[in-house]
């Protein structure tokens, strides 16, 4: 089951190459128009490809990618510090 | 200071850019299609070594045309575009020579795209590479991969998500 943001993003990629007269264009129209939150999901992504076109943009965007996979990372450590306090705590 | 990567400067904002000025008959939609280029170019060139470069640049001006061209149809009339045309505007002969701090927003920019770049998944990096940087269409990307389009699609999609989780994150 797709969330709403995949579903939008997968819009999104298809929308980058869909010609004018593709009739897969209708079906996206018609999802857009389908709820508000879809209009949102869809213009969200819309301005995160804006960023590429800015360097203040795409530095904001490589400054959260990076600072969200150092968080990513030690968490990732914890978890194994924890493991392996465990596993020398456990009673036999 | 004339010289980007292997690209005379010199050329690209008088005779690439004026090629770039007749199609979209906007200069400042012609700026943009060029700063995204010269990006493209130097990322692509730091990754491996570009034998014919004032031709591999024409090559990425032309895949960012044809996108845009293709957008551009589709969300605004062409009419609309040219309002914002600017040929009358007698400024703009004097961009002609980019400026250090020109230079230096390229460089930026550049730096920035390898860290975005490097913050993805392999498989991720590598469509968007193919799409983003050189500036291939998702089909072409898929053919020259040996995947499906929806393949394709779909690691665009990931690579779109995860960079707006990061976004999210830190809001």
């Amino acid at each position: 089951m797709r969330t709403l943001k995949e579903e939008a993003a997968r819009w999104f990629a298809e929308m980058q190459h869909a010609g004018a007269d593709d009739p897969v264009r209708s079906r996206f129209e018609a999802w857009l128009a389908q709820s508000p939150a879809h209009a949102r999901a869809y213009a969200a992504f819309d301005e995160l490809w804006s960023r590429f076109d800015s360097g203040a943009g795409l530095e904001a965007l490589a400054a959260v990618l990076e600072q969200k996979r150092k968080t990513a990372a030690s968490r990732k450590n914890t978890h194994r510090y924890l493991r392996r306090r465990k596993s020398k705590c456990a009673p036999d | 200071m004339n010289n980007w990567y292997g690209i005379d400067l010199g050329w690209a904002y008088a005779e690439l850019f004026a090629s770039i000025r007749h199609k979209t008959h906007c200069v400042h939609r012609s700026y943009d299609v060029l700063h995204d280029s010269l990006i493209r170019f130097a990322a692509i060139n730091q990754s491996r070594n570009v034998e014919q470069p004032h031709a591999y640049l024409r090559r990425i001006v032309g895949n960012i045309l044809v996108d845009q061209y293709r957008e551009a149809r589709h969300w605004v009339s062409m009419d609309d575009a040219d309002n914002h045309n600017s040929s009358e505007n007698p400024e703009w002969e004097e961009y002609l020579v980019p400026s250090a701090e020109h230079l230096a927003e390229l460089n930026r920019r550049l730096t920035s795209l390898q860290r975005v770049l490097d913050c993805l998944p392999p498989r991720c990096r590598e469509v968007f590479w193919f799409f983003r940087v050189e500036g291939y269409s998702q089909p072409e990307t898929a053919r020259r991969l040996g995947v499906s389009l929806k393949a394709i699609e779909y690691q665009v999609a990931r690579a779109l998500v995860d960079m707006q989780a990061a976004s999210e994150l830190l809001m």
